[in-house]
């Protein structure tokens, strides 16, 4: 059922690329022979030719674990969050804080292990990066 | 052909001790990466990639090399010490590994794997040195319809091969040359699906996208499924004898058919694109428990089924590099991240590197035989410590990770806007992943895409829009053949398969 429905929705998603997308994002060229839309229209038609093939294809056994996905997605907030903070303060400040909500996150309370994740290693890697490579980061 | 004064060259190139020193870090974190299970090799690489800007291509890529080699032997480690292949490639050496660790002689299981992976990888590399020059040449006389057509032929394999089903390998591929379209059209140089943002008028950034695709959608799932402080728990029996420390001569050289079967059976499938080491691991050890005397040994500790499977995953790796140096297409995703290194220190891989670059190509040569040797010294010496390593919680690995791919793309971009990219590749990375689209299909896709537009263009332009024009090209019509065979041979077993 699952790949009926992915199937499904890359179609849709190719009909979309196909109509709505690149028409609005690519520039209408009347000379040559390959346009800029040529190769991103061939691969919606490709899309939406293996995307109706996987739709009606006898569905194999595709177990999605939802719950484990919405944790990953929270994760990645945390880490767009972190990032975002990485952009206003330095990295240096914001990547001990980062790692240490991270492995907080996964159930880490050893304070030997939050010391060393937290502390030690991103101020290594901050400082291998800026005295030792001297590249700015930012 | 390549002048003797260049290849010696490059081997001179490559045997300092800076080279040296580069080759040797990079196989001992191989084999540190490679024996936690969750990161592994290519990980390890793409991370490593911006790191590598500040130093000279050739100790740059011979460090990534070493990551490469040394990952295959540490993925051994976890897979013989507690049954969980650090990499899927070493899921075959479990299968004899792990219940040789159970009867108390894991030493004896890691040191057979290490030895037949150094056997395995130098015979490919022999093979590589061999023939990847002449094959070059013949390269040289192929024009861009020919190259189109193998880029075709290319896409038709590794979208068959890498993956459950062909519809989802297609359309990850489809997917990854639509990522490679972003930025200006190599015809007009118009802009395309730039949404605004003019630092995507320069096409997605390969290591944003590959690090994120590959390195932090893995940690974003490692870190969702792991547990309250989890980490491998080994049993070390103490009362190992000498003979269950190490492997003595007479086990090697009993072994050296089902290693020189393995290393052949790897060097082969290495040389197609998408086949794989998991592959090879397999069926390497499936014809050595064909043909042995004593099939029912395998399985409880036979020291051939680590033999076979650890040659032949590790003479992937050589024979990877075969289409990429010689072709420029990369056949497996260790393959694609060497080949972005390349093109990041500005060189172009493809037939006339060994022209242009010759003395670079002999110099990688020359590491990657450093690198073998290098694994075996450092083997010996780390895989008790490796054994260790693979102890320390997921928690502090994977924050660690993450820290480093933010930084390493950062780097590599030049900015926080790669780095969206890579969160965002990474997104994209996960779910397709969970959806059982491979993301291996699509960074080939990704990286290969632009040369294959560009590659359209000027056939279109030298068949003057005419397809019937093929009939001039007989290789290149051969080769879309070939691959129109493939694709129906492909979807008709996949077919089979469901029925």
């Amino acid at each position: 059922m699952t790949d009926r429905l992915t199937g499904i929705a890359v179609i849709l998603f190719g009909a979309a690329l196909f109509f709505l997308i690149t028409p609005a994002a690519t520039e209408t060229v009347g000379y040559g022979w390959l346009r800029p839309n040529t190769v991103p229209n061939v691969m919606a038609v490709i899309m939406i030719l293996a995307g109706t093939t996987l739709a009606i294809s006898t569905p194999q056994e595709q177990q999605i674990d939802f719950p484990k996905m919405a944790r990953a997605a929270g994760f990645l907030l945390v880490i767009s969050i972190g990032l975002w903070a990485m952009a206003q303060w330095r990295y240096v400040f914001v990547a001990p804080m980062l790692a240490l909500v991270l492995m907080v996150l996964v159930g880490e309370r050893r304070w030997p292990w939050l010391l060393v994740g937290a502390v030690v290693l991103p101020v290594t890697i901050s400082f291998l990066i800026e005295y030792v490579l001297e590249r700015p980061l930012f | 052909m390549v002048d003797l004064s260049v290849i010696l060259a490059g081997f001179a190139d490559a045997f300092t001790p800076i080279n040296l020193m580069f080759v040797v870090c990079g196989v001992m974190l191989g084999q540190f990466v490679g024996a936690m299970p969750g990161i592994g090799p290519v990980m390890a690489m793409a991370i490593a990639i911006p790191f590598t800007f500040v130093i000279d291509p050739l100790p740059a890529i011979a460090f990534l090399v070493g990551i490469n080699k040394g990952g295959l032997v540490g993925g051994a480690v976890p897979a013989i010490l507690i049954n969980t292949p650090g990499t899927p490639d070493a899921a075959a050496t479990a299968m004899d590994g792990h219940p040789l660790a159970q009867q108390g002689k894991p030493e004896k299981a890691t040191k057979m794997a290490l030895y037949s992976s150094v056997t395995g990888d130098t015979f490919s590399d022999i093979v590589l040195v061999t023939i990847s020059a002449p094959l070059a040449l013949v390269a040289l006389k192929m024009g861009p319809v020919e190259i189109l057509a193998l880029m075709v032929f290319a896409f038709s394999v590794i979208a068959g091969l890498v993956g459950k089903s062909i519809s989802k390998g297609i359309i990850a591929a489809a997917l990854g040359m639509l990522a490679a379209t972003v930025g200006l059209d190599p015809e007009h140089a118009t802009p395309r699906y730039y949404f605004g943002y003019f630092e995507l008028f320069d096409g997605l950034s390969l290591a944003a996208v590959a690090i994120g695709m590959l390195a932090v959608a893995e940690i974003l799932r490692r870190l969702a499924s792991s547990k309250k402080g989890a980490s491998a728990t080994i049993d070390q029996p103490k009362d190992m004898t000498a003979a269950d420390r190490r492997v003595s001569f007479a086990e090697y050289w009993a072994c050296r058919f089902t290693m020189l079967r393995g290393a052949a059976i790897g060097t082969i499938l290495g040389a197609l694109p998408g086949v794989g080491s998991t592959a090879a691991a397999f069926m390497s050890y499936a014809a050595t428990k064909k043909s042995s005397k004593d099939p029912d040994s395998f399985g409880k500790g036979n020291l051939q089924g680590i033999a076979a499977a650890e040659s032949a995953n590790s003479a992937v790796m050589g024979a990877n590099l075969i289409p990429l140096l010689t072709l420029g297409i990369p056949g497996s995703v260790g393959a694609a991240l060497i080949i972005s290194a390349f093109v990041i220190h500005g060189i172009q891989p493809g037939p006339l590197l060994f022209e242009e670059q010759g003395r670079l190509v002999y110099g990688l040569f020359g590491a990657m035989i450093m690198a073998n040797f290098a694994n075996l010294f450092v083997g010996q010496l780390g895989l008790r410590l490796w054994s260790f390593v693979i102890r320390a919680p997921e928690s502090v690995i994977f924050s660690t990770a993450i820290l480093l791919c933010i930084a390493g793309v950062y780097l590599a971009t030049g900015g926080v806007f790669g780095v969206i990219i890579m969160l965002m590749a990474a997104a994209l990375g996960y779910v397709m992943t969970s959806f059982g689209f491979s993301p291996v299909i699509f960074i080939i896709a990704f990286f290969l895409g632009g040369r294959f537009e560009i590659a359209l263009s000027q056939s279109l332009v030298l068949l003057d829009g005419n397809v019937l024009a093929l009939i001039n090209y007989p290789i290149a019509l051969a080769l879309f053949a070939i691959a129109l065979i493939t694709m129906v041979w492909m979807i008709w077993a996949d077919r089979q398969k469901e029925l």
